[in-house]
């Protein structure tokens, strides 16, 4: 029987890579690390993503009444859900600069925080931020802010 | 350990602080967006680069009908008007200071809401503004105080603009007393005794007539990497007092 509890999921984030890096071109084949990371683990509160493959549909009147299609292109989203923290080098500092220059960013994903193994895969992405609130709250409640990324180009689950 | 829970801020909407009727403030989204260009060279992966830069911000809490109360000021006859707009979430129970994290944009008041009105229950009020410009990530440059003399600032460590960036402010003149003039510049230096200050955003005078001078946003301005530091100068003439604010910010 399957299971898994996310006690120690891993979210680590850069802006330069060593070895060879996903997103553009899309072609290449991924391998390597985060050059210099921060970790967003003790902010983040749930981490999604969304790789997803286009409906590319050839119906023609040779299908026999089914509909038939093929996959087209990948792609992916991430969404991370995040306490906020307005102190030096904490959530807002990091996210904004990202945000507001358009800064291509890394993103490594683990369920759990240790080493990258067979047992313990990353997946790997590289995108842009495409959404941030800042300060969105109700008086008296926790501050929180949904930080989405649109993936680019290749992505890849990595064992080593 | 990331962690904040709202139970201060300041709120500015034009010549507005409308702190006390706020219970609920959403400064943004704020979106970029994502324009794809797959190609056959993409191994069939979509690809995508940013584009266009867009914000609003919503703010509701309890309307109130009183004279110079909120409704006084913002109401549907105000709606196409443009406000800056800088919003400072508060740490705790500590009064706003100098250099704490604000955000600064400019936009136009729309979706005025008047109510809900419903028996018995506190009435609401809300309303969006749609950004027209940048959206900053900035601080308090001046918190908001009554003031009779004139304010020389706390001076801010605050690196650039760089040549690709700009500096923005905003100015939110709340109330007066008397005859005042006040006349808001700010500055920056290389040094945080500011030896040799520079203006960099200087506002139109403000008065004890009530117009546009009382909200203010300031032309950007950019390219002094060399300088390290910004304050607010708000020189005071005339007799009275003059209730007001100032936020600043580099993007």
């Amino acid at each position: 029987m399957a299971s898994f509890v996310a006690l120690t999921a891993m979210s680590l984030s850069g802006t330069a890579w060593t070895g060879t890096a996903p997103g553009d071109p899309g072609s290449q084949t991924v391998s390597g690390t985060i050059t210099s990371t921060t970790d967003w683990s003790s902010w983040s509160t749930s981490v999604s993503m969304d790789p997803k493959l286009a409906e590319v549909e050839f119906t023609n009147f040779g299908s026999n009444g089914f509909k038939q299609f093929k996959p087209g292109l990948f792609e992916c989203d991430l969404t991370f859900e995040l306490n906020q923290d307005y102190a030096s080098s904490q959530v807002d500092a990091t996210i904004w600069p990202l945000f507001s220059v358009r800064t291509l960013t890394y993103f490594d994903l683990k369920p759990t925080n240790s080493a990258r193994s067979a047992t313990n895969p990353s997946v790997v992405f590289a995108g842009y931020i495409t959404s941030y609130n800042p300060f969105g709250v109700k008086v008296g409640d926790a501050v929180v802010t949904t930080v989405p990324v649109k993936v680019t180009g290749a992505f890849a689950r990595l064992t080593s | 350990m990331a962690s904040q829970v709202a139970l201060t801020g300041g709120i500015y909407v034009g010549n507005a602080d409308v702190s006390t009727y706020t219970d609920d403030v959403m400064v943004g989204p704020m979106t970029i967006d994502m324009k794809p260009f797959p190609n056959y060279g993409s191994g069939g992966n979509m690809v995508f680069k940013p584009g266009l830069f867009a914000m609003s911000v919503q703010v509701s809490g309890a309307n109130d009908y009183a004279a110079a109360a909120l409704d006084a000021t913002i109401n549907v006859g105000n709606a196409r008007t443009q406000y800056p707009f800088s919003a400072v979430p508060g740490i705790g129970l500590t009064a706003i200071a100098a250099g704490d994290r604000a955000y600064l944009t400019r936009g136009f008041l729309q979706a005025v809401q008047a109510g809900p009105f419903q028996i018995g229950e506190i009435v609401g009020y809300q309303f969006n503004i749609t950004g027209d410009t940048a959206g900053v990530r900035g601080v308090v440059g001046a918190p908001r105080a009554v003031r009779s003399s004139t304010l020389t600032g706390t001076a801010i460590a605050l690196a650039g603009p760089s040549s690709s960036q700009n500096l923005y402010a905003a100015l939110h003149v709340f109330a007066t007393t008397g005859s005042p003039t006040l006349d808001v510049v700010v500055q920056s230096d290389d040094a945080v005794g500011f030896p040799s200050p520079t203006a960099r955003i200087t506002f139109a005078q403000a008065t004890s007539t009530v117009n546009a001078n009382w909200y203010q946003w300031g032309t950007p301005v950019g390219n002094f990497a060399a300088e390290t530091h910004l304050r607010v100068v708000g020189t005071f003439g005339g007799t009275g007092s003059i209730d007001y604010a100032v936020t600043f910010g580099v993007l």
